[in-house]
Formats: C-alpha cells, structure tokens, sequence
C-alpha cells in the first residue's frame, strides 16, 4: 500500500463496518477474518474514503459489502485483474482484494502470477476454504483428495495446490498464512501486507462449516505450525522450505517472506519521468510526428 | 468519365521493401499536394511470403482503395504470377528484368518496362538498395514529384549516416537513369505538385492511437492482436507524456477488466482488440453494462470465425459488437468510415462512454488498420472532452441513484463520502443488491433509457443525395469510402441513386433509417461479412425490406462490384 | 486488550475485572468461568463451549459467538447491544434485563432460556428453537421472529410492533406484513 494514504485515523475496528449485516453461514470462519480486516485497516490507520476493496465471486467476495469503503464487486475470478488497473490508475490509493480459493486460484489462475511477478501494489487476502461454498459444495484447487464433494462423490482425483509456494515462485514480494482460528494473527499479518509497498498475499484457512466437513478449525489446529522465530524473512530460499511443508502435512502459520522491489507503479512513474510527462503536454508535438 | 487519380501497385518479397517503397511515393504525394489512400498487404509469414502496397493518389478526395491498378511494379515472379489477371490493356507494368527471378509473358495491351532492379542492386554490392532502384525509375516513368520524393529520403535516411543516405541516393538516380533510357509508351503521370495541404498521413491504427491521446486517455491496456497491435504501440509511445500508463495484460480478460478498475478510479480508460478478444470480453463488458462504468474498447475486426483470417479484412462483428454479453447489457456501438473517422470518433466514442457510463465499442477493420491515408491535421484546441458527471458532494450519496436522464454522478475514489460499490449484481439505488422483479425493471428501464439521446449526441448518419432515387445503398464501416464514389460514378450515368451512412451502429438511429428508406424505390445494404449483419438488423429494428450484398474473401468491395449489383437491381 | 486464548484448557477460571476487549477464543474450553466486570466488547469465540459461564456486569457489545455452547450462562443485565450468536446453544441462558437491541440469535438452541424485562429491538431470531423461553415484559419491536417456533414461547406484556413473522403472531393480533424487501439478500452470484 502506497504510504501516503495511511493517516493515524482514529478510527476502531467497528468504524470500518458498513451498514450491510454480515450473511454468511453460521459457524463460517469467514467471520473471523473478517474481524480481523476490519482491526487490520484500523491499527495502520488507513482512512476509508482512501481504500478501494475488490472482489470476484464467491461466499469470501461478498467481503466488500461489509467494508466502509469505496468498492468493487466483480466477476468470478477478475478481481486481482480489476485491481491492477484501479492500482495503476490510482497509486495514492490502499486496493485490498478479498476472494476465495477458486474464484483465485481455478477461474481467476491466469491472473495471479502477473500481480506477483509484477509486484502491483495491493493485499490480497486468500480466504482457503478448501471448497465452492456458493455453489453449495464442490472441490477447490486446495480441496483434499479425500474430500469427498458435490461433483467427487468417490473422492477428489486430482492433487491440491499449495498457493504459498505458487506465490514464492511468482514472485510476490509479501507473502503470509494463517487460519481464522486466529483472528488476531490474521490481524497482525493483514495489517503487514497492507504497510507492505508491494504485491502482498495473505492465505488464510477458513472452516466451511455446510460443504467441507474435513477441513474443520480442529483440523487447522493441528495443521499450522508457528514460522520458528529465527527464520528470516527475506531468505526465499528458506521461505520456499517452509511452505514445501504443506505436502507433509504442516503448514506455516506467520510471515515467510518479504522483499523490497520497486513496484509495477513506481516503475510506470519512472517512464513518465523519463519523457518529460506532464498534463500540459503540448499535443501538437505527437500530431506534428505524422505529417508526410 | 475522365480517370483523374493514380493507382500504383507495388508487390513483392515481404523485407525487400515493398512496403518502405510505398510509403514514401505515399508521403511524396501528400508533399506535392496530393491526397493519398493506400491499401496493403501483409504476409502472414514473420519474414519473407508476398507483400504489396497499393497507392492511389489525386489531388480530389479519395475514399477507397479503387477499382484496380493503374501500374504494377512487380519485384519478384510470385507478385507477377498473383497480378497477371489482372494486367488489362492500358496497365503499365514495371518489373525486373533481366537477372530477376521471372521472364513474364506480357499480355496485349499492357505496357512492359524492365529494369534490372537485381543486376542494378547486386552490382552497387547491396541487396537492400533493389527498392531504391525501383523507386527512381518509378518517379521518372510516373512523374512522382522528384522533389518531394528526394526530401523524404533525406528524412528518412538523415539519421541512418551520410553514407546510408548517399548509398541509397545513388540506387535512386540509377533506377531514374535506367527508366529515362526506355520509352514512356503510357499516359499515366502523377500530376503536378500543388501546394500541400495541412495533412498528415497516418495509418487507421495510429490514428485510434492518436484519437486516444487527444481524447485524454490515462490509462491503456494492451494485448497483441492482429490487426489492431500498432494501436498500442502508439499509445505506448505517447501515453506517459500526458502522465498516462500503457501496461500490457496477461489476456484480453485481463486487459478489460483492468480498464473497468481504472475507469472506476476515476481515469479515462480503453483497450483496443480484434474480434477473438472482443469474444473474451464479452463477460465483462455485461459488467460494464450492469455497473455503469465508462469502457471504450475499439474492435479492429478481422476474418472470422475462431482463429479465422487473422490478416484479412471482413465486417464481421457487428452481431458480436452490439448483442455480445449475456443479459440485457446495453452499450453503444460505433463505427468509423476512414481514418480521420479513426482519430475523431475515437475521441467521440470516450466522451460518449464518460458521459453515459457504458462500454463503447469502436469498430475499425482490417482494410483501414494498415491503410494510411491523407487526413486534415487534427487542432488539439478544437477537441471537445466531455467529462463524466461526478458527484458535487452535497447531501447523501446514492451511486445508483434515479434521475431525469438516467444518468447518476460518479464519485472517484478518494472523494470523501463517496464511498459505493460498484457491483455486477443487480442493485438499488444505493448499490445494495436487489432481486425483486420490480427493481430489476427500474434498473433496466434506467440503464437503456438513458442511451435514448445518443442519437442526438453524435452525428449519427450521413445521407448522401437528394429528392427520391430509384435505388438507396445503406453502407457502414469502411464500405461506405466504396459507396461514395459508387454512388458518383453512377450519378454520371444517370442512375438514381443515394448512399446513407451511419456510423452509429447501436442504438440504431431507426428514424433516420426509415426517412431515408422512405425516399428510396429499394434498398441496398452490402457489407463485408456472410451473413449480412447490418440487413439482419435492419430487419430486426425498421419496417425496411433491404437487398443484402455480402462479399467475404478478405478484402474489401471495389466500386465497380457495387455499381454492378446497382445496375442489375434496378 | 485482542487476547488470544485459542485452542485452551481454561475451566473454572475467574477473569473478574479484566478488559478483554476483541479477545479471540476458538476451540477452547471455558466451562464454568466468571467474567464480572469485564470489558468483552469486540469479544470473537468460535468452537468453543463456554458452558454455565457467568457474564454478569461484563460489557459484551458486538462480541460474537458461533457454534458455541453457553448453555445455561448468565447475561442478566449485560449490555448485549449488536451481539451475535450463530448456531449457538443457549439453552436456558438468564437475560434478565438485559440491553439486547439488534442482538443476533441465528439459528441458535433458545429453549428454556429467560429474557424478562429485556430489551430485544430490532433482533434477529431467525432459525432459533423458542420452546419454553419467557419473554414476559420484553421490548421486542421489529424482532426477526421468522423460521422460529415463537408459538411456544410466553409472551407476557411485551410491546411487539413491527415485529417479523409469517402468519398470526401467539401474542393475538393479525398477520403482519411480510419485512422482506428490507433485507440485503445475495442468492447465488
């Protein structure tokens, strides 16, 4: 996030609810997330009417409605896509992408390697659940082969993804995970990603309580292993070990990685800079080029 | 009638300089005070395959590409083979000869000068000067205004060193000495300078550039599609001068969506694409639609279906262009004639998709993205930007809120209070979500009523004649330069007839439709595409019963195939 | 201040006094704990079962609860306002007088439970077991009573208008008009 737009607000967490009720499921771990955006955007102080939260499809992307700030509710896995170009159209702005793991990682796929390896200034939080809660139930690219669901009633054929790998890989210059039994470490690390000037990816593990009955907050628990305190965040390589873990049956719970790398924005600044740019830009300069 | 332009066909080997070739005879003309429109082909192969440059050239306005060619200068055997129909008594035909790859048989009739373009070039130690050797025996033999012609080489040569230039000079006045030793047995010459025009000369897809620049685009997004990726190389060139960002997306999806983020963050935003992009958009253009956010997209169309003829011109998108969303997505459609159409409706087309909030499609074609053509110097203060209405600040603000007009203020992020969502699912007024039966209809209702005055914002049609006419031509896109003089031609013998020319595609201007329908015996609508989508929708919208005329084998109608179905219809 | 007592062992316990403001508890045990005098607004518990615990004189403003058991806890008095409780079981949970205005209730095990005197306007109920509550001399105007058992409940003296429920209502009167236009609705985007 562009520091200029953080003001030391006094703003509480509450001040950043819209006047939409929440309406999800009861006992979703979306709720919990939720609550930790809403304290994330409050401890950096991030002043609402400077903050565009944008979203695809998905029982997560309903997330904007539920934010006091300028928003965007899209299509089905064009968020990151949308955001990139309000990011670039608006530097000064915070833009905080809110979807899920499908609407991410299966229909919106094409996109997300281009804002990590593009570096695009925004937070994206991931809420991995595992499953389409919306379409009541079928399996993710994270879902379990185990799991059985809408569309694998013998099971999940296929190998999930681990996103925190994928995002190393790409390039993401933030890159964290939790799970929303911990709201408050959901928190700690939204409010990072947004102080980040960076592509900044937080994947949190959310409990599905109607359609994935297997990836239960008791299941988390025993999931996520704290980053030991002595890993150092800007060793890929080491942040590349830990997130490998997720195929031995752990997964990284904290910060794995952060790097300092100038931004897709600053970087179109630097061209602008490079011509001269100006608004008052003498147009017949770029007519006059072609005459015969 | 008496032939007052001047066709010159240069085909060749693509990267011998067939095309440089043609722009400067091009450019020499615009110099001496001629009008140009050019015509050319591309091969589909990177390097090597047949390229050609057509020039016709006059000191009256120009508004296609012409019946055929006056003059053939044929660089290789594969140009001769694909022209030799062609070549009708009166052609003058240049090739090289002796020591090309070819001994042509020359029909009766048709004038022959060889000129040893190979030799001449080989000789000099230089393949790359065969070009330059043409050229000079094509301004000696044609009358292309030395002057002109040698101040343009300077130009274009002047950076490359002093001993490029003189090298190239010197093929130049060897292929003029080589023409000068033969007999001028034609009457085909340039005519005379006069004194230029305030011109430039610019292709179709630099002029969609250059219109996006002038009609304050701050951000563009891109990705490479034939034939419409030169745009973004000149917005690319020009964009952050005006403190505007280009970025080029993973995917055509990407690239409009990335324009809807921009646009919502309060920038004037657009992407250019061809018809298989124009498909991939379609998902979030009915977002554009349904959120009312302000998009321009210019579809450069091209030959069709699926991968189609990527190269080749057709007007084949019209069905695509207007209903090419799910739902009831409004959305006003364009399309340009030539290519100061290309500069100037460009700039239209952003003022009307900032002042009505919808997406905006442009349609270009294949045959005017590579065609340069003499164009009336644009004045950057004579340029009218209508900016979107925003929100003034007072009382409680509603995005979605009903008005007179339908039109509800935008409020940029950053405004304080503004804040709104801007959703694709169907909402109130306040942009809450709302699916009750009767919302939708309101929101429907307010969504395409306010498109009703569009008519009234743009020039929608043009009519061209007077008085009643046995046979009326409805063209649109660049069939209508075809229609134009059509039309004339067939006034001179005494054929009653009227062109009409809309360049609002949707909403359709049906009013003007039926007025002008009502002054014509019949009805005549040919177009580029197979199944006659202009007709399908006249059909659809007026009471008018028209003769659909489709060609589609890649290139454009000549007047001569219009002047033809004219006579057999009447 | 967001104390984080996730995934513990904590029955019996007394926090009498402690502001916990936005305290987060998921998957813990909290059975048979005393929180007088806390500061639990912004509370967040989830999977957790905090049975028979005792909430009086605490503020619990905007805390939410889901999949939760309190079941038999103590809230008289409490300042409730905004609160949720999603799939809870509060069965015979004491909300004697309490200030429950807006308060959530969504699918949520209610039965036995006794909310006397208490303020519930503009509460959801909506999915909730009501069997046996008393919901004598409550303010329940605009309550969301709809997909509920209310029939079963004891209604005693309350002020009921606007109140949302489908067919005639237990407390007499007429069938009231349907509140569904008010309510944001997402059906499968």
């Amino acid at each position: 996030m562009s520091i200029a737009t953080v003001k030391k607000a006094p703003l509480k967490p509450k001040d950043y609810k819209s006047d939409v009720s929440v309406v999800w499921c009861p006992g979703c771990g979306h709720y919990g997330i939720l609550n930790a955006i809403y304290r994330a955007l409050s401890e950096a102080g991030v002043d609402p009417s400077q903050l565009i939260s944008i979203s695809g499809i998905g029982c997560s992307s309903r997330s904007p409605y539920f934010i006091n700030s300028y928003k965007m509710h899209t299509l089905h896995g064009r968020a990151g896509a949308v955001a990139t170009g309000a990011q670039l159209a608006r530097p000064d702005l915070a833009i905080l992408v809110l979807g899920g793991d499908g609407d991410g990682f299966s229909i919106g796929g094409g996109h997300m390697p281009h804002m990590a390896r593009k570096n695009v200034d925004m937070t994206y939080v991931l809420f991995d659940n595992g499953i389409y809660g919306l379409t009541k139930g079928q399996y993710s690219p994270t879902s379990r082969p185990e799991m059985k669901a809408y569309t694998t009633p013998y099971g999940g054929p296929e190998e999930p993804m681990n996103p925190l790998l994928y995002m190393l890989t790409y390039g993401a210059t933030y890159v964290a995970q939790a799970f929303a039994g911990k709201p408050g470490v959901c928190a700690e690390l939204i409010k990072g990603g947004l102080e980040h000037r960076g592509f900044s990816y937080i994947n949190i593990y959310s409990q599905c309580p109607s359609f994935n009955k297997i990836d239960t907050i008791e299941f988390y628990r025993d999931l996520v292993e704290a980053v030991p305190k002595d890993h150092d965040v800007t060793d890929l390589g080491a942040a590349i070990n830990l997130a490998r873990q997720s195929s031995e049956g752990r997964a990284p719970m904290g910060l794995l990685y952060k790097a300092d790398r100038p931004t897709l924005d600053q970087r179109m600044h630097a061209m602008v800079e490079g011509v001269n740019g100006s608004p008052d830009y003498d147009l017949n300069q770029i007519i006059d080029l072609n005459r015969p | 009638m008496e032939k007052k332009d001047l066709v010159i066909r240069i085909a060749g080997e693509g990267g011998e300089g067939v095309i440089s070739t043609g722009d400067f005879i091009a450019a020499a003309c615009a110099r001496a005070g001629q009008e140009v429109y050019t015509f050319k082909t591309f091969p589909a192969e990177i390097k090597g395959g047949y390229a050609m440059y057509q020039v016709r050239t006059s000191l009256d306005p120009l508004f296609n590409q012409g019946d055929t060619f006056d003059i053939l200068c044929a660089f290789n055997g594969e140009a001769y083979e694909v022209n030799r129909h062609r070549l009708v008594p009166g052609t003058a035909f240049v090739y090289d000869y002796p020591a090309g790859d070819f001994e042509p048989e020359i029909p009766d009739g048709v004038i022959a000068y060889p000129i040893p373009m190979s030799q001449t070039a080989k000789d000099m130690k230089s393949y790359r000067s065969k070009n330059m050797v043409a050229l000079g025996a094509l301004s000696a033999l044609f009358n292309i205004n030395e002057k002109t012609l040698i101040e343009v080489l300077v130009d274009k040569f002047k950076s490359k060193g002093p001993e490029n230039l003189s090298f190239n000079l010197e093929a130049f006045h060897k292929g003029k000495e080589l023409a000068a030793a033969l007999d001028k047995k034609d009457l085909w010459r340039v005519a005379d300078p006069v004194p230029a025009k305030d011109v430039l000369i610019i292709s179709g897809n630099d002029a969609v550039g250059l219109g996006a620049i002038l009609g304050g685009i701050r951000f563009y997004s891109a990705y490479p599609i034939t034939p419409a990726t030169e745009i973004a190389k000149f917005v690319a060139v020009h964009i952050p001068k005006v403190m505007g960002t280009l970025i080029q997306a993973e995917d055509e999806i990407a690239s409009i969506s990335q324009v809807l983020g921009a646009s919502y963050a309060g920038k004037r935003a657009m992407t250019a694409t061809s018809g298989p992009g124009l498909s991939l958009m379609g998902e979030m253009l009915g977002m554009a639609s349904m959120s009312e956010t302000p998009v321009l997209v210019v579809d450069v169309q091209r030959g069709g279906p699926g991968t189609g003829m990527p190269t080749k011109h057709e007007q084949s998108d019209l069905f695509l262009a207007i209903h090419g969303s799910h739902g009831d997505a409004p959305r006003i459609v364009m399309a340009v004639e030539d290519v100061g159409d290309c500069i100037h409706m460009t700039v239209e087309a952003l003022n009307l998709a900032e002042y009505y909030q919808c997406p905006v499609i442009l349609l270009s074609d294949g045959s005017l993205a590579f065609s340069t053509q003499t164009v009336p110097a644009p004045k950057p203060g004579a340029i009218k930007i209508v900016e979107r209405k925003r929100w003034d600040g007072t009382g409680e603000y509603q995005r979605y809120q009903a008005s007179p007009d339908g039109i509800s203020p935008m409020a940029d992020p950053g405004t304080p209070q503004g804040m709104h969502v801007a959703t694709g699912l169907e909402h109130g007024p306040a942009g809450a979500p709302n699916h009750s039966p009767p919302n939708h209809e309101a929101m429907h209702r307010k969504r395409f009523g306010k498109l009703k005055t569009v008519v009234d914002f743009v020039a929608p049609t043009q009519v061209d004649g007077e008085g009643q006419a046995d046979v009326g031509i409805i063209a649109w896109g660049s069939t209508i330069g075809v229609v134009r003089e059509a039309v004339v031609r067939l006034r001179e013998e005494g054929i009653k007839v009227k062109g009409f020319y809309p360049k609002l595609m949707y909403p359709m201007p049906v009013v003007h439709y039926e007025a002008f329908a009502a002054t014509c015996n019949k009805i005549l609508v040919p177009e580029v595409n197979f199944q006659g989508q202009l007709s399908h929708f006249i059909r659809a919208e007026t009471s008018i019963v028209p003769i659909s005329m489709t060609i589609c084998g890649g290139v454009p109608f000549t007047p001569i195939q219009i002047m033809n179905k004219v006579r057999e219809i009447l | 201040m967001d104390a984080d007592l996730s995934f513990l062992e904590l029955v019996g316990l007394d926090f009498s006094g402690l502001a916990m403001t936005g305290a987060n508890v998921s998957g813990s045990h909290v059975r048979g704990c005393v929180f007088a005098g806390c500061d639990l607004s912004g509370l967040y518990v989830q999977e957790s079962d905090l049975t028979a615990c005792d909430f009086r004189g605490s503020v619990l403003e905007e805390a939410f609860f889901q999949k939760t058991a309190l079941e038999g806890s103590l809230f008289q008095g409490v300042d409730l306002r905004w609160a949720r409780f999603l799939l809870c079981d509060v069965r015979r949970g004491r909300f004697v007088d309490a200030n429950m205005e807006g308060v959530h209730f969504m699918d949520a095990q209610l039965d036995g439970a006794h909310f006397e005197g208490a303020t519930l306007s503009g509460a959801v109920l909506r999915g909730s077991s009501l069997t046996g509550v008393r919901f004598v001399n409550c303010d329940l105007r605009g309550v969301d009573f709809r997909k509920t058992n209310f029939h079963h409940a004891d209604y005693a003296s309350i002020l009921a208008e606007g109140a949302l429920f489908y067919g005639k209502p237990p407390w007499g009167g007429g069938v009231a008009a349907g509140g569904a236009a008010e309510m944001v609705i997402f059906d499968g985007e």
